[in-house]
């Protein structure tokens, strides 16, 4: 029997039915997808940009899924690819180091009118960005985003003992971070 | 202190994954930590603006009608042959009326950013699925059976600066 996500993507891939499909694609994943890249380029309008060409090739390339992984996890892989991408263009554009940008990132959080976080939350965000990219996104999707292990494994294609690993340092770098800041 | 044995009977049929039990004290304690840390809330701080998602369908439909794919066109042996000859006569006709003698050139010292632009102005009609036999280096191109020349830092320099769909590469599993 074909599920609703199984008919959304039949409906999509159809020229006739693609544009109120696609409004229904937006309406489902706009906010999850929108708050997966935010937490990763942390600026609202660079996350605009990027949602944007998320959505965009999503709809391009729509008739090249066939259904082998879930939709669900199809897209944040794209969100997170654009989302990757847009941070090493924005690093080479600046001439600085990944590690650098990130640190750029976090101290424009604080005159950034979208940020109302405490003084912890932006202590835990430099946290954050101390840590390797993988260990990043792994505790974004874990912590922020309360991701099960078995979804982020089909998004990272990480197996999950990996990524299980992969929080558990991060989570204990943090708590050090903390700690000694 | 001596482990309690456990009162799990196996015929209840309920099952833990493999590996479950194993480092559950760590895992416990790391996320009590962290809690205790960070407190019960789970916010990262930031937030969109007022409204930011209402109507975000009807922009983004709008976008993606105007955006047409930018799949630029590669050039096949055939049709650089062709676009070859063309700028050679191109160039043997004006060096014929405007050049000195001595400062004359050949085809194949003819840019590739001058071919792009042959093709991309339509001159010559182009699949998209086609696969180029000629790389470029340093601006000019070579042959493929020269692939070993290439320079790798060039190649990432062409690609990174020509690939506009980097998800053609992406695979779906």
């Amino acid at each position: 029997m074909k599920t609703s996500e199984d008919l959304l993507i039949k409906r999509l891939q159809e020229k006739k039915t693609s544009s109120e499909a696609f409004k229904e694609l937006v309406s489902l994943y706009k906010e999850r997808l929108y708050w997966h890249i935010r937490n990763m380029v942390k600026d609202h309008e660079d996350t605009h940009d990027v949602l944007q060409n998320t959505f965009i090739k999503i709809f391009k390339n729509i008739h090249n899924f066939k259904g082998e992984s879930k939709l669900f996890s199809w897209m944040y892989r794209i969100a997170t690819n654009e989302a990757i991408s847009f941070l090493n263009k924005r690093a080479k554009r600046n001439q600085i180091s990944s590690e650098d940008l990130q640190q750029q990132l976090i101290a424009n959080l604080e005159s950034d009118v979208y940020f109302e976080g405490d003084e912890i939350q932006l202590k835990l965000q430099k946290a954050i960005a101390s840590l390797p990219a993988k260990q990043q996104q792994v505790f974004n999707m874990k912590y922020f985003q309360e991701l099960k292990y078995r979804e982020i494994s089909e998004i990272l294609e990480t197996s999950e003992g990996a990524l299980k690993a992969s929080y558990h340092h991060a989570a204990k770098k943090i708590e050090e971070y903390l700690k000694s800041n | 202190m001596k482990k309690e044995k456990a009162s799990y009977n196996p015929k209840s049929g309920f099952k833990t994954p493999s590996g479950y039990f194993e480092g559950l004290e760590n895992k416990l304690l790391e996320k009590m930590k962290l809690s205790e840390t960070l407190g019960e809330k789970k916010s990262a701080g930031f937030k969109a603006p007022e409204g930011y998602f209402d109507g975000l369908e009807d922009e983004l439909l709008e976008k993606v009608n105007k955006d047409e794919p930018k799949v630029r066109k590669l050039v096949t042996k055939e049709v650089f042959l062709y676009a070859a000859s063309i700028a050679a006569m191109v160039i043997a006709f004006a060096s014929t009326f405007y050049l000195n003698p001595e400062t004359q050139t050949s085809w194949e010292n003819v840019e590739l950013s001058v071919m792009e632009s042959y093709i991309d102005n339509n001159n010559i009609d182009l699949s998209t699925g086609e696969i180029s036999n000629y790389i470029f280096q340093k601006g000019y191109i070579i042959d493929d059976t020269d692939l070993n020349k290439v320079d790798s830092e060039a190649m990432m320099n062409y690609l990174d600066e020509n690939l506009d769909e980097p998800l053609y590469m992406l695979d779906e599993n």
